[in-house]
C-alpha cells in the first residue's frame, strides 16, 4: 500500500509520453500532413521542440519517481534530511532552460522571418489576388488575366467570393485586408495562419505541393457568423488557374446578349474544383 | 440539510436548467393579420394551415409551381405488414438517386392502376380513392419501401401490384432541413425577415412575404426566377450581410431555392386573404357593432365566398411564380453592349445629369446617393398626412432605403454589365428605383451602363457641394 | 458544508451528470428534428352547399323587390370647418421649381372640402358587380401629370383595360403604384411624353400612385371589374350608373378615413332614382 502513490504518479507521467509519442502517427495532432515546405518547417520546429521538452519531462519525472520510491522506506520516526539549498543547482537549473530557449529562439528565427519579413520572402513571389476579409466571407479580387495586381482596384479586376484559386507548386502571395473588423487567414493544411487587421494590407504567402482544396477558415472572433465564416483554397495546375481566371473574366462580361451558359452550369465551371468536397 | 440550503440548491440548479422550453419551430402570422378579428384570424390561420401545414409538419400542395421532390414507380410486390417493393425513379429535379436512403416522413400516395372499372348501370365507374401515407425509410438495394400510416402508426397498405406509387415531399424536406440550418436565424422560419439575429442588420433580411424580390432578370410585375434566387444564395449581396454560400453544393442550394418560393408563396397567400378580409373584418369594426352581429356576417361569407377566395389565390400564385420560368419573361438586352469608351462613358454621363432620366435626383450628381429626393421628410407610404422620422425614400417593407452609392463599386445584384442593365431596364422591384427600358433605347442604356461602371474609378474632382 | 458550497457544487454535479444537456437548444434553429409531409385535401373552410359563391356575393343579391332600376347619386359633406393643411412643397423648397411651383405652392389635395362642406375625391362603389346589372363601361379617362400632381387625384380604372398615361410637365416623373392585390408598376416617363397602361387585378379598396422624384406627389385609383364606382366633385357630388331595383352595399372610402380610408359601408336600397347623402364629422378622419 505505501507504494501506491509513488506508483500512482509515475504512471500517469507514462502514459502521458505513450501518448505524445503516438500522436503525430495517429494524426491526433496535427490537422493533415503539412501541404507547404514552409508547413513542413514549421511542422519540424514543434517536433523539435516536442523532443528537448520531452527529454526534459522524462528526466525531471525520472528525478521525482526517484524522490518517491526512497521516501517510501523511510521510517516515519527518523529525521528527515534537511537541505540548505544548493547554490549550484539553482544556477544549473537557470542556465539550462535559459540556454535552450536561446537556442529555440534561434533555431527558429529563420522559418519565421521567411514568414513574416518582406525581405525573407521567396524571390519571385508575386501577388495574385487582394482578399479582404469581411463579416462573414471573404470577397477575392483577382487582376485581369496577364495583368499584375494593382493595390486599388481597376476596372477590369475579376471578383469572386469564398473561393481562392492559387497555382500550385509555386509560391503565391495574398495582399490580406479586412472591410471592417479583425478576420484571420487560416489555411490549417498550408500552416498559413494571418490575423487581417482593418486599415492594413498584409501580404501573406504560401506555397501548395500539391493539388488540392484546402479549408479557408476564419481565426479571429469577428460576430455572430464568425464560425460560418469558411472559404477554400483551391490549388491547381497553372493552365486551369489561368482558365478560371478567363472563365470570371467572360462571366463578369456578360451582356446578356452572348452565348452563356445558365448561371448554374456558369458557377459551378468557375466554382468547381477537384470535386466539391467542402459542403456545407 | 436546512430548509435554506435546500432553497439554494433548487435556485441554483434551476439557473442552470434555465425556464424556456424546448423550442419548436412555428409559423407565425403576420402583424396585418393580427389586426383581423378573431374568427377571421383563425379562419386565415386555419387555411394556411390546410395549404401549408407547419415547419414540422408540411403540407404539399400540388397546385403550387413547387419542386417538392416527386419519386415515383410501380409496384412490384406488396409484402407483409406495410411492406412494398417498388423501384422507386425521381420524376423532378429534386428528387435524385441520392437521396432514396433518406427518405423519412414523406407522403406516399398509391394510385391504383386501371384494373375493373366495370361501369354500373351505365354511369361512370367510381374512382378508386388514392390513398395517403408516409414513409418509413426505402432500402435501395432491395428496393423495399417501408410504409406506416398518416398519423406515424404502423399500418397495412392496400395495394395490389401494378399499382402506382409515389412519393412527394422529400425535396420540401431537404429544404426545409437547409433553411433551417443555415437561413433561418436571419430570415425567420416564416420567411419574414424577422430571425433572432434579424434586429442586429441593417438592411434587414429580406421578407419573403410579399413575394417581392429586388435582384431579379425578370420584366416588372413578374416573380423572380430560380435563376436570380440561384444566384442570390450562391453569390451572396455585397454591401449587407446576405453571404455567398458559394461552397453549398449546387443541390443543396436548389433545395433551399424552392423551400424559400414555397415560403413566399404562402406568404403571399396569407396577404392576398388578409386584404380580402380586412375592409370588413378587422377589430376594429367590434367598436361599432357587436361580436353576434359582425361574427353572423363573417360566417356567410366563409360559408360562400371564401373557399372561391382561396382557390382563386391559388390559382393566382401558380400563374405568378411559374411566369418567371418563362424566358420570354427574363429582360435580354437586344442590342450587345457598346464598348466602354470615353464616348459612351460621356453620353452616359449626359443621360445620368439629364432631365429625361433625371438620376442624379437620387443617386446625386456625382453619383454618391446624396441626390435632393434624400433630403425630404416624406409622408409614411400609404398614410397621407403622416411623416416620416427621417428624411428620405422608402422601399416596399416599409424601410427608408438610400439610393446607391455609385462611387463605391459594390453592386447589391451583380456587377455584370447585364445586372445593370436589368437594373436600369426594369427598376429594382420594391423600391423607388424606377423601370427606365420604355424611354430608353438598348444603347442608351448601354452608354448608362458603361457610365456607372466607371464612376468609381473617376478622378475625385472638387465636390459640388 | 456551506450554503454558498452546495450552491456551487450541486448544480456542478447535475451538468456533470446530466452531460450540460439541460437546456436543450437544438443546433441548426430545428434542422435536425424531423418532418412530415401530406399532401393538402381539400379547403379547410368547407363550401356551403352549392360550393360556387352566391351571385353578389359580398353584395347582397339583387333582391327581387320590385324596386325600380335607377341611378345612385348623393353628396358627401365634411362637418364643420375643416383643417386648413400646409401646402406640400412651396416655391422655396419644391423640385423642379420652375415647373412644379410655377404658380404658387403646391396644394395638399388630401383634404379638399368645397364652400358648402362638399368633400372632394371620396371614392364610392360597390364591392361586386350586382346581378343582373347591365354592365356598360366607361370611358376610363386620362391619367395625367401636370404642374407635378396626378390628375385626376382619384382616378376610375377597370382591371385588364389599357388607357392613356400622360406626362404634361417638362420634368420627369415616374408612376409607382402600390397596389394590394394586383402587380407593381414602376416605370418612368419623360417630359411631355404619353404611354398607354393598364392595372391586371381589381382591388378591393383604391391603391396609391405616388412619384419617387417628386415625392409629394401622390394619387389613389380605385380598380374594380365593373363600372359601378364613381367620385366625388369639387362640390361632394357623385352619380353611380343605373343599377338594378335591390338591396346593396357601397363602400364610402376617403384616402383620410381613420379606419384604413373607409368611411362608411352603407346599405342601400334602390327604387327608382335614390340619392345617398352623408355628412362626416372630423373624428372620422386622421387629421
Amino acid at each position: 500500500m505505501n507504494k501506491f502513490w509513488p506508483l500512482f504518479f509515475c504512471f500517469w507521467p507514462v502514459v502521458a509520453i505513450v501518448v505524445f509519442w503516438i500522436s503525430p502517427a495517429m494524426n491526433w495532432w496535427f490537422p493533415g500532413m503539412a501541404m507547404s515546405p514552409l508547413g513542413e518547417q514549421i511542422d519540424n520546429l514543434f517536433y523539435m521542440i516536442l523532443l528537448v521538452v520531452g527529454i526534459v519531462f522524462v528526466g525531471t519525472h525520472i528525478a521525482l519517481g526517484y524522490v518517491l520510491f526512497r521516501g517510501v522506506d523511510h521510517a516515519d520516526d527518523k529525521k528527515s534530511w534537511f537541505s540548505h539549498g544548493s547554490h549550484k543547482l539553482e544556477v544549473l537549473w537557470s542556465v539550462a532552460p535559459a540556454g535552450i530557449l536561446l537556442f529555440i529562439s534561434l533555431y527558429q528565427l529563420e522559418v519565421w522571418m521567411r514568414y513574416r519579413v518582406k525581405s525573407h520572402f521567396p524571390d519571385d513571389v508575386q501577388p495574385i489576388a487582394e482578399v479582404t476579409a469581411r463579416q462573414f466571407e471573404w470577397r477575392i479580387r483577382y487582376p485581369a488575366p496577364g495583368k499584375p495586381l494593382m493595390p486599388t482596384p481597376q476596372p477590369d479586376d475579376l471578383y469572386t467570393v469564398n473561393d481562392l484559386h492559387v497555382p500550385f507548386g509555386r509560391p503565391v502571395l495574398i495582399r490580406l485586408r479586412s472591410m471592417d473588423v479583425q478576420h484571420s487567414f487560416f489555411v490549417p493544411e498550408l500552416r498559413v495562419k494571418q490575423d487581417a487587421v482593418p486599415g492594413t494590407v498584409i501580404p501573406v504567402w504560401f506555397e501548395t505541393i500539391d493539388e488540392g482544396d484546402y479549408d479557408l477558415t476564419c481565426a479571429e472572433l469577428c460576430g455572430w457568423g464568425h464560425y460560418k465564416m469558411r472559404g477554400r483554397v483551391l490549388a491547381e495546375r497553372e493552365l486551369e488557374y489561368q482558365a478560371y481566371l478567363k472563365t470570371l473574366q467572360a462571366e463578369q462580361g456578360y451582356d446578356g446578349v452572348q452565348e452563356l451558359k445558365s448561371t448554374g452550369a456558369q458557377i459551378a465551371e468557375y466554382s468547381q474544383g477537384t470535386d466539391n468536397k467542402t459542403g456545407h | 440539510m436546512k430548509f435554506s440550503d435546500t432553497i439554494v440548491c433548487a435556485v441554483a440548479l434551476l439557473s442552470i436548467a434555465g425556464c424556456s422550453s424546448n423550442s419548436v419551430p412555428q409559423f407565425e402570422t403576420s402583424q396585418d393579420t393580427e389586426k383581423l378579428f378573431q374568427p377571421a384570424r383563425d379562419a386565415v390561420e386555419s387555411e394556411l394551415h390546410a395549404a401549408f401545414g407547419t415547419p414540422d409538419q408540411l403540407v404539399v400542395w400540388p397546385e403550387l409551381p413547387v419542386d417538392f421532390g416527386n419519386f415515383g414507380g410501380s409496384i412490384e410486390k406488396v409484402t407483409t405488414q406495410g411492406t412494398v417493393v417498388v423501384p422507386l425513379s425521381g420524376q423532378s429535379p429534386l428528387a435524385t438517386a441520392d437521396r432514396l436512403p433518406e427518405l423519412s416522413g414523406a407522403a406516399v400516395l398509391v394510385a391504383p392502376s386501371g384494373g375493373d372499372e366495370t361501369a354500373e348501370d351505365g354511369q361512370a365507374p367510381a374512382e378508386k380513392a388514392v390513398a395517403v401515407y408516409r414513409v418509413a425509410h426505402y432500402e435501395p438495394e432491395s428496393k423495399s419501401l417501408h410504409v406506416v400510416g398518416d398519423d406515424g402508426q404502423p399500418t397495412q397498405i392496400s395495394a395490389t401490384e401494378g399499382d402506382g406509387i409515389q412519393i412527394i415531399g422529400d425535396g420540401l424536406q431537404k429544404g426545409r432541413n437547409l433553411y433551417l440550418r443555415h437561413c433561418v436565424h436571419c430570415h425567420g422560419v416564416s420567411g419574414d425577415g424577422d430571425g433572432p439575429t434579424a434586429p442586429y442588420l441593417k438592411p434587414r433580411p429580406r421578407d419573403y412575404r410579399k413575394g417581392l424580390f429586388k435582384f431579379t432578370s425578370t420584366k416588372p410585375g413578374i416573380r423572380a426566377s430560380r435563376d436570380d434566387l440561384f444566384r442570390i444564395v450562391k453569390l451572396g449581396v455585397p454591401g449587407t450581410y446576405m453571404p455567398s454560400f458559394m461552397l453549398l453544393p449546387d443541390d443543396e442550394v436548389s433545395a433551399i431555392v424552392e423551400y424559400v418560393r414555397w415560403l413566399s408563396m404562402r406568404g403571399e397567400l396569407e396577404s392576398k386573404l388578409v386584404v380580402q378580409l380586412s375592409l370588413d373584418f378587422s377589430s376594429t369594426r367590434l367598436e361599432d357593432e357587436s361580436f353576434a352581429d359582425v361574427s353572423a356576417e363573417f360566417d356567410e361569407f366563409r360559408g360562400s365566398d371564401l373557399p372561391d377566395i382561396v382557390s382563386s389565390a391559388g390559382e393566382e400564385l401558380s400563374v405568378d411564380w411559374s411566369a418567371p420560368e418563362d424566358p420570354e419573361n427574363v429582360v435580354t438586352p437586344k442590342e450587345e453592349r457598346v464598348a466602354s469608351s470615353e464616348e459612351s462613358i460621356a453620353r452616359g454621363r449626359k443621360l445620368f445629369l439629364s432631365e429625361k432620366t433625371k438620376c442624379y435626383s437620387c443617386h446625386g450628381e456625382t453619383g454618391a446617393g446624396n441626390g435632393t429626393a434624400t433630403e425630404t421628410i416624406n409622408d409614411l407610404p400609404g398614410q397621407p398626412g403622416v411623416k416620416a422620422e427621417e428624411p428620405g425614400l422608402f422601399d416596399s417593407w416599409g424601410q427608408i432605403i438610400k439610393p446607391r452609392n455609385l462611387q463605391r463599386g459594390l453592386f447589391r445584384g451583380g456587377r455584370r454589365p447585364v445586372d445593370i442593365y436589368r437594373r436600369i431596364h426594369s427598376g429594382i422591384k420594391g423600391t423607388p428605383m424606377q423601370a427606365f427600358g420604355n424611354n430608353l433605347s438598348d444603347q442608351d442604356i448601354w452608354d448608362l451602363v458603361n457610365f456607372v461602371l466607371n464612376v468609381p474609378f473617376e478622378k475625385k474632382t472638387q465636390a459640388s457641394h | 458544508m456551506t450554503r454558498f458550497t452546495f450552491a456551487v457544487l450541486l448544480p456542478g454535479l447535475a451538468l456533470i451528470a446530466l452531460g450540460c444537456d439541460l437546456n436543450k437548444v437544438d443546433p441548426g434553429g430545428g434542422a435536425s428534428s424531423d418532418s412530415v409531409v401530406t399532401v393538402r385535401s381539400g379547403s379547410a373552410a368547407s363550401p356551403a352547399a352549392g360550393g360556387d359563391s352566391a351571385a353578389g356575393g359580398g353584395a347582397t343579391t339583387a333582391a327581387a323587390s320590385g324596386g325600380a332600376p335607377g341611378k345612385l347619386l348623393g353628396t358627401i359633406k365634411f362637418a364643420g370647418s375643416p383643417p386648413v393643411l400646409p401646402p406640400k412643397a412651396t416655391q422655396g423648397n419644391a423640385k423642379d421649381p420652375a415647373v412644379c411651383a410655377k404658380d404658387g405652392d403646391i396644394p395638399d389635395e388630401s383634404l379638399l372640402v368645397g364652400s358648402d362642406g362638399g368633400l372632394q375625391h371620396v371614392f364610392i362603389y360597390l364591392d361586386k358587380e350586382p346581378a343582373g346589372a347591365t354592365a356598360e363601361s366607361f370611358e376610363i379617362g386620362v391619367f395625367d401629370q401636370k404642374a407635378c400632381i396626378f390628375t385626376s387625384h382619384s382616378f376610375l380604372a377597370l382591371a385588364g383595360v389599357e388607357f392613356e398615361v400622360r406626362n404634361s410637365d417638362a420634368a420627369a416623373h415616374n408612376v409607382h403604384t402600390f397596389p394590394q392585390l394586383g402587380a407593381v408598376q414602376n416605370f418612368g416617363m419623360e417630359p411631355n411624353s404619353s404611354t398607354t397602361m393598364s392595372f391586371n387585378k381589381a382591388e378591393r379598396a383604391p391603391i396609391q400612385i405616388k412619384c419617387d422624384i417628386h415625392p409629394w406627389m401622390e394619387g389613389w385609383a380605385l380598380i374594380l371589374d365593373h363600372p359601378y364606382m364613381a367620385t366625388t366633385d369639387e362640390n361632394g357630388n357623385f352619380e353611380l350608373p343605373e343599377l338594378p331595383g335591390g338591396s346593396y352595399n357601397v363602400r364610402i372610402w376617403h384616402e383620410r378615413g381613420a379606419k384604413n380610408g373607409q368611411l362608411e359601408r352603407a346599405k342601400v336600397t334602390i327604387d327608382g332614382e335614390t340619392r345617398l347623402d352623408r355628412e362626416f364629422p372630423a373624428g372620422d378622419f386622421k387629421l
